[in-house]
């Protein structure tokens, strides 16, 4: 059953292929052992969406549709009250040819524009194909590229401070209260005032984690925002529709942009692991009872060779560098 | 069916306003249900607008059912599982297995939502190791694929796919005693109320 495990969690997670399914399909029927143990699982994951059952559905909209929806069922169902219903639909009816009439200058308007910006010029590109890069747009926006990562923006960049991305990057945006900084990240759009953060696209996904301030991350429509602060993490996600927010567990994520490395009561397997990230080094354990020693620390834009006396000072530890790797060994705690 | 003819008058008024608060009390948890039986959370709240909807066009009855979660719950129910079928049906040269499999996962599903089993859910995830919470979180409730996990967090799609199984058996052992006599509670309450009450409506 243990090897089937796997091709179920993968099958409620929506990460199969149709054979995939078949082969579940065919060993799930094969005994009421295994169709117990497969609702087992299901019902287990299916339990656990409680958590996040207010975020995820949208009564209020519901709701206005219902009431939309009932209107119209009132209007046909109830001959008495047609006269109602006619001034009703003769002022909308007015009101639509107003809608329109303003829609198609719009239109128009909207069409001059793109024609315009389409003579203008063709977006500044800037790709960064094979490795990291950093640049800094003309309003003092610095962005970290990730490799094969694309960024665009129009000559009006300067009035207003429009890009897009495809790809993972790390903004620092340049304040100014009057020009929101608006990035279009794949299904989602991002608007900053003057903040720090990272987004990475997917294909049908977009990922924002906030170093500093405050970001707003919005679904393409517009229709439906969140606002994320430091610490936090939005996903908007354009197949199933929605965003979510959670909690970035990793704290020292953007260390390596702030200098600061914290550890409150951190294993040491895990702070080797900042470590590794922060100074680009590699770390192993003489002894594997060390990787269990708890560190509260706080390192601010120390060199390793520091940090490595510290770490020696507190647990009474030896910190060698052996054939480019960083070893530590010690008695342990 | 005969609706009793409605005048713009405050039994109207009163008529929406009862519907705003089974939107309030109804509408998030019927969606979560309905999520056990269809594929996509857009197809969920459909078929729960539409259940609600039509609860509207035979309001007149609220009055008489005696219970109107238990019948929201049946209703929708009932809708998913024509739902899975009609897919079935249409879909059937493409992915046929996985509607059978959806069958098959709806069999286990709970009569209603048992609220009172969130708090364990709560405590036992927050018991799991911090990286298999943190890729499991994003499976379940960002709806992030295996291989956007991996790219997020710099590892393999094979240490992710290890993670989420990892936390959903260690789930499944924490939550077992719970879900278990949930199953046995609520095949009860289905067996004495839930005939009743569609018997009652169809009247």
């Amino acid at each position: 059953m243990e090897e089937y495990k796997e091709l179920i969690v993968r099958y409620l997670s929506n990460n199969t292929s149709p054979a995939e399914n078949q082969q579940l399909l065919e060993w799930v029927k094969y005994s009421p052992d295994n169709r117990e143990y497969f609702i087992n699982y299901c019902n287990t994951w299916n339990n656990v969406g409680l958590l996040d059952v207010e975020s995820r559905y949208k009564k209020d909209v519901a709701f206005k549709k219902f009431v939309s929806e009932i209107n119209k069922d009132i209007s046909k169902k109830h001959p008495k009250e047609i006269s109602l219903v006619v001034e009703h639909a003769s002022k909308s009816s007015k009101l639509y040819y107003l809608i329109g009439a303003v829609a198609a200058v719009f239109i128009a308007v909207i069409g001059i524009l793109f024609l315009h910006q389409g003579n203008d010029s063709l977006n500044n590109i800037v790709a960064a194909n094979t490795e990291a890069k950093t640049i800094t747009l003309d309003d003092g926006t610095v962005v970290k590229l990730s490799s094969k990562t694309t960024i665009e923006y129009a000559d009006e960049f300067n009035e207003n401070r429009h890009i897009a991305i495809k790809g993972k990057a790390f903004f620092e945006v340049a304040k100014d209260s009057l020009h929101p900084f608006v990035i279009e990240a794949g299904v989602s759009k991002i608007q900053v005032l003057g903040t720090s953060f990272e987004v990475t696209t997917f294909e049908d996904s977009t990922v924002v984690k906030v170093n500093t301030g405050r970001v707003r991350v919005a679904d393409i429509s517009g229709n439906d925002f969140v606002d994320i602060t430091i610490g936090q993490i939005a996903v908007c996600n354009g197949s199933l529709n929605m965003i979510n927010t959670r909690n970035n567990s990793d704290v020292n994520y953007f260390s390596k942009e702030t200098g600061l490395l914290v550890f409150d009561n951190s294993e040491m397997c895990q702070v080797a692991k900042d470590l590794e990230r922060h100074y680009e080094q590699r770390f192993s354990f003489e002894d594997e009872s060390l990787e269990k020693c708890k560190l509260s620390a706080k390192y601010d834009n120390m060199k390793l060779e520091d940090v490595q006396q510290l770490l020696e000072a507190t647990f009474g530890l030896k910190i060698k560098k052996i054939n480019g790797i960083y070893v530590i060994s010690g008695r342990g705690c | 069916m005969s609706t009793v003819p409605l005048q713009k008058n405050e039994h109207f008024e009163s008529d929406e306003l009862m519907f705003q608060s089974i939107y309030d009390t109804y509408y998030t948890e019927l969606c979560l249900f309905a999520k056990r039986f269809v594929y996509s959370d857009e197809e969920s709240e459909e078929i729960v607008q539409g259940v609600i909807v039509r609860l509207w066009t035979q309001r007149e009855k609220i009055l008489q059912i005696q219970s109107v979660r238990s019948y929201l719950y049946t209703s929708v129910r009932n809708h998913c599982l024509n739902y899975i079928k009609h897919q079935k049906y249409v879909d059937a040269y493409r992915d046929s297995a996985r509607h059978e499999l959806k069958e098959i996962e709806s069999e286990g599903a709970d009569e209603f939502l048992n609220f009172e089993v969130k708090e364990k859910i709560e405590v036992a995830i927050n018991d799991l190791p911090e990286r298999c919470r943190e890729v499991f979180e994003m499976s379940r409730f960002d709806g992030l694929k295996y291989r956007e996990i991996a790219d997020q967090l710099g590892i393999t799609v094979k240490a992710v796919e290890a993670n989420i199984s990892r936390a959903l058996s260690s789930l499944r052992k924490s939550l077992r005693e719970y879900l278990l006599v949930d199953l046995i509670v609520i095949s009860i309450i289905f067996c004495s109320h839930g005939i009743g009450d569609i018997l009652f409506l169809l009247s």
